[in-house]
């Protein structure tokens, strides 16, 4: 546990992609804030017009209404500087004209869209086209740093789903697993000029931020993609790791449709092949709730997928003239209230995520279900899962419950989940530097992950540094029992723990445990009936601490054969392991002792932002529940004496904690002034 | 090895299945089994192979991949050394859809690549005197191809294959790509109508693709020259992946295996996860 006594030590700088080493010598830089402007900058556009089908022989069309379109969506409606096209417009025969006035009017070019693989190009469509130098130096020369790349988009999903299965034979090791995946992107990128935005649909982020021809990191979020507080992890961490800024953006999609309110009084419709109408598509409430969680987390770019204006029109004065504009959507409403709120509370602060998730630069790991594939418990597409990949999931499982269910289930659940442990963890790889290791208070070493070599030699400066530890005994390689000071001896099953402070055993399924001889000084935390210890925690100089878990993973033995795992919508889907109880018992409440805050109530989804002002925190709640959420946010240190709820800009009563009502299905984030520091500013 | 020693070896090969009388290739003249093996699988490196403990294990013919031919300097000596003769070069490392390439892209740069990097393979197959280069088709390309397109696409690309010389192009199934079954492989040499094409049979893909490896022998009749050989997992709840297993460690029986190889020369295509040697010893034992 953190001592109360003394104040945590908080990381509070956002990642500033020019202070990471290698900047300079990047051919392609990341963006930086300094060419965002250093605010968050908004995306609604999605396309421009052409006077004829592009795909029709000889293919000569040229884009119409540049200015009307630019005025629409940039001024009729401030939706923001970002225009997210379509490509079809960098071959048209007046491509530069677009070009020229996006740069005369200062607006972003991002994401250009529409990739795919061995689609041909001239159908002008879903297509495999290549980008020529000139165009692309053209864009450049015209642009700078107002092109912010083009679309690697949902590429990680669809390589899973449609070409890893193809690798013949099938990986054996995770490193020819990357090896793989590493040949399609090599691919991409010399298709689109390595100047590349990703738009992920699943959890490799990191491997795209280390390639070294990414701009920006990004998911396009619901739809029938990963869940959110989950993915997020992955990509935050990937950006601080890699020193890459990232995007949000919620799309209209689901499983089984798009939503659409061109006209809210029509019928919903099956008619183009998918349910599309009002109430098909993501919901509403969810849009929302996305909005200010993405913006929340760090995003330094948000939008909506489409559907901000309506089949109808009404007259419109802006700027002194008046014209006939589409009238406004419910997601064009809440596109403008959301980026005002955000222009209102620019000092959003970062977001304190003081657990990092470690595993293997090589793991591919992958939910345990997704949409691109109707096989379960894959990395890399085409390697099953290991006992360590289990050992993610079901970790993560407890982190943000229901998260594998999400884009499976009609009611939305998992797409945003509660956090029993607070929404503070991110995910980094083995290649992390010590310099963003330290920007965590504590590591949790996951997944088939060996604790020797550089991995060990970085987690020892770590813990020298005064950082925390935890891991499993069979993990660690060699050298790697002095770091947690103990003795690893041989394996052995047991059936039950005893925990400290608990009066009676616990119960558990039978699992497979190193025996552990540990240091007298050290303190054990579980032990089974004949003293066998089972979790051993050591204190370190400079405070830090370590724990180690003797268990397999901290999993039971196989509880499940293959054949009784399900993969089906709507249906949970079991696990082959289960979490180990006394595990339970200890991780989860030292993962949740390093929130700032604790919240008291039903599990709801929680974090907290911060600067440099160590007496004030600004609490994100999500209510993803249809039923309202009432409780308390109490600091852990310090006494409220001021808190505002940004959503109302209204006042609430201050003291031990702050007593908050979040409607259902809704999100409010709350400003805490505090009577003195929360924690100290790290680094 | 001269022209003549070439075209009497590739004659001799595609002979086998309708003659039905050949030995296996890499046999010494024994009755016993001399199969070859595809080391790059075993090993998953293109050099620094255990030639002489493959050798010992009774291994005396390789199967290669296109990558191991610009590295000849680093395993023909050893190979000659241990008597083992390189027999087929397998395409379908350069047959990954995007990643490599393809013989049906509807993106027709990549398909060109593709069949120009598998002519050069077809130029250094020839110096090396191989006979047998396999292939395999695609996928259907996103959005915009039909079947039919893709297999029109395919037959004109074994077509400029054949044309590229002598070299016996073999035709075979592969899982989770178009024409899975042994009838449409034997369909489509059939439809290319060349003298130099002809099939092969992978017995873990025609697992994985549903046929029992015997039927699709059948299926290919005359046609087929050559079988890979290495086992497949097909269990329910555990997803089908192409993972070319040790044999025993998958549904291939015996004699399954026996009834569809028959006399035909045959390649051990396996990628055990560890002790490449012992899984490489373990399955001539459970083939003989």
């Amino acid at each position: 546990m953190q001592p109360e006594d003394k104040l945590p030590r908080v990381w509070v700088r956002p990642v500033h992609p020019e202070e990471s080493p290698g900047f300079a010598e990047r051919a392609v830089k990341p963006v930086t804030r300094a060419d965002l402007d250093h605010q968050l900058q908004t995306t609604a556009l999605r396309g421009f017009g052409a006077d004829r089908s592009p795909d029709q022989p000889p293919h000569q069309y040229r884009v119409v209404n540049i200015n009307e379109t630019l005025d629409l969506y940039t001024k009729d409606y401030d939706f923001g500087r970002v225009v997210w096209p379509f490509w079809t417009f960098l071959f048209a025969e007046n491509w530069r004209d677009a070009i020229d006035e996006m740069a005369a009017r200062k607006l972003y070019l991002f994401d250009i869209w529409g990739y795919c693989p061995s689609g041909p190009d001239n159908r002008f469509g879903w297509s495999e086209y290549q980008i020529p130098d000139d165009k692309h130096r053209y864009i450049l020369e015209k642009m700078g740093p107002l092109f912010l790349g083009y679309d690697n988009g949902e590429q990680d999903g669809r390589y899973i789903g449609g070409y890893a299965k193809l690798v013949c034979p099938a990986p054996v090791t995770r490193k020819q697993g990357y090896e793989a995946f590493r040949l399609y992107f090599e691919h991409l990128g010399d298709d689109l000029q390595n100047y590349l935005t990703s738009l992920n649909s699943l959890t490799f982020p990191h491997y795209f931020a280390q390639m070294g021809n990414h701009r920006l990191l990004g998911a396009e979020t619901a739809q029938a993609l990963p869940s959110v507080p989950m993915w997020y992890a992955f990509i935050r961490g990937a950006g601080k790791q890699y020193g890459v800024l990232w995007f949000g953006n919620a799309s209209v999609w689901n499983r089984w449709g798009a939503k659409s309110l061109a006209d809210v009084q029509a019928e919903d419709t099956s008619a183009p092949g998918w349910l599309s109408g009002a109430t098909a598509g993501t919901s509403m409430s969810l849009l929302r709730r996305l909005w200010y969680v993405l913006v929340m987390y760090g995003s330094v770019i948000m939008g909506f997928e489409a559907g901000h204006l309506g089949s109808a029109t009404e007259e419109r004065t802006v700027e002194g003239v008046t014209k006939t504009v589409p009238v406004l959507t419910d997601i064009g409403r809440e596109h403008l209230a959301g980026a005002k709120w955000c222009a209102d509370h620019p000092d959003r602060g970062e977001q304190h995520t003081p657990v990092a998730l470690l595993w293997d630069f090589h793991a591919g790991w992958a939910p345990p279900r997704h949409l691109y594939t109707s096989d379960a418990y894959l990395v890399w597409g085409n390697m099953p899962y290991e006992k360590g990949d289990h050992q993610i999931d079901l970790l993560l499982r407890e982190l943000y419950p229901t998260y594998e269910d999400a884009g499976f289930y009609h009611s939305e659940q998992g797409f945003l989940t509660a956090t029993p442990c607070g929404d503070s963890f991110d995910v980094v790889l083995s290649d992390v530097s010590e310099a963003v290791l330290n920007r965590y208070e504590c590591v949790v070493v996951l997944g088939e992950t060996r604790i020797e070599g550089e991995v060990l030699a970085k987690l020892k400066q770590y813990v020298e540094r005064g950082g925390n530890v935890a891991a499993c005994a069979n993990q660690l390689g060699p050298g790697a029992e002095g770091l947690f000071h103990v003795e690893i001896g041989a394996v052995e099953e047991a059936y039950h723990a005893i925990v400290e402070g608990h009066p009676w055993p616990i119960n558990e399924s039978r699992f497979r445990t190193h025996h552990l001889t540990p240091r007298q000084a050290d303190e054990v935390l579980a032990r089974t009936r004949q003293g066998a210890p089972l979790a051993v925690r050591s204190q370190h100089p400079g405070g830090a601490s370590t724990l180690l878990f003797a268990s397999e993973f901290f999993l039971t033995n196989a509880l499940l054969a293959p054949d009784k795992i399900h993969n089906d919508v709507d249906q949970p889907l079991p696990s082959p392991y289960a979490m180990l109880e006394h595990v339970k018992a200890i991780l989860l409440p030292y993962l949740r002792s390093f929130n700032l805050v604790a919240v008291e109530g039903p599990a709801i989804q929680f974090f907290v932002n911060v600067t440099s002002r160590t007496d004030r925190l600004v609490v994100t709640l999500c209510n993803n529940s249809p039923q309202p959420w009432e409780g308390a946010v109490r600091p852990r240190r310090g006494r409220v004496v001021k808190a505002t709820n940004w959503m109302t800009n209204r006042t609430l009563p201050g003291g031990e904690s702050v007593r908050v009502a979040v409607p259902p299905l809704d999100v409010i984030v709350i400003e805490m002034v505090l009577d003195g520091p929360a924690f100290e500013v790290r680094g | 090895m001269t022209r003549r020693e070439f075209i009497r070896i590739a004659a001799a090969a595609a002979g086998a299945a309708a003659l039905d009388t050949a030995p296996m290739l890499g046999a010494q003249g024994d009755d016993g089994m001399s199969p070859a093996i595809n080391p790059v699988y075993l090993t998953g490196s293109v050099t620094g192979w255990p030639l002489a403990d493959l050798a010992a294990a009774g291994y005396r013919g390789l199967e290669l991949t296109p990558a191991c031919l610009d590295k000849a300097p680093s395993w023909k000596p050893a190979a000659d050394q241990a008597a083992m003769q390189p027999v087929c070069v397998s395409a379908l490392p350069e047959l990954w859809p995007y990643l490599t390439g393809s013989l049906s892209d509807a993106v027709e740069r990549n398909r060109s690549a593709t069949l120009q990097r598998l002519v050069r393979t077809l130029g250094q197959m020839r110096e090396h005197g191989i006979p047998f280069l396999v292939v395999a088709p695609n996928r259907l390309a996103e959005n915009y191809q039909s079947v039919d397109e893709a297999r029109a696409l395919l037959v004109e690309s074994l077509r400029e294959l054949a044309a590229a010389g002598e070299t016996m192009i073999l035709l075979e199934a592969a899982p989770f790509r178009l024409f899975g079954s042994a009838g449409e492989i034997a369909a489509i040499v059939d439809e290319v109508a060349r003298p130099n094409v002809a099939a092969a049979l992978d017995v873990g893909h025609a697992i994985l693709n549903g046929e029992s490896p015997s039927a699709a022998a059948k299926s290919l009749g005359a046609r087929l020259r050559y079988v890979q050989v290495h086992d497949a997992e097909v269990r329910p709840g555990v997803p089908r992946l192409d993972r070319h297993l040790p044999l025993g460690e998958g549904a291939l029986t015996r004699e399954e295996f026996k009834a569809a190889t028959g006399k035909l020369p045959v390649a051990v295509g396996i990628t055990p996860s560890g002790d490449p040697i012992g899984a490489a010893r373990a399955a001539v034992a459970w083939m003989a």
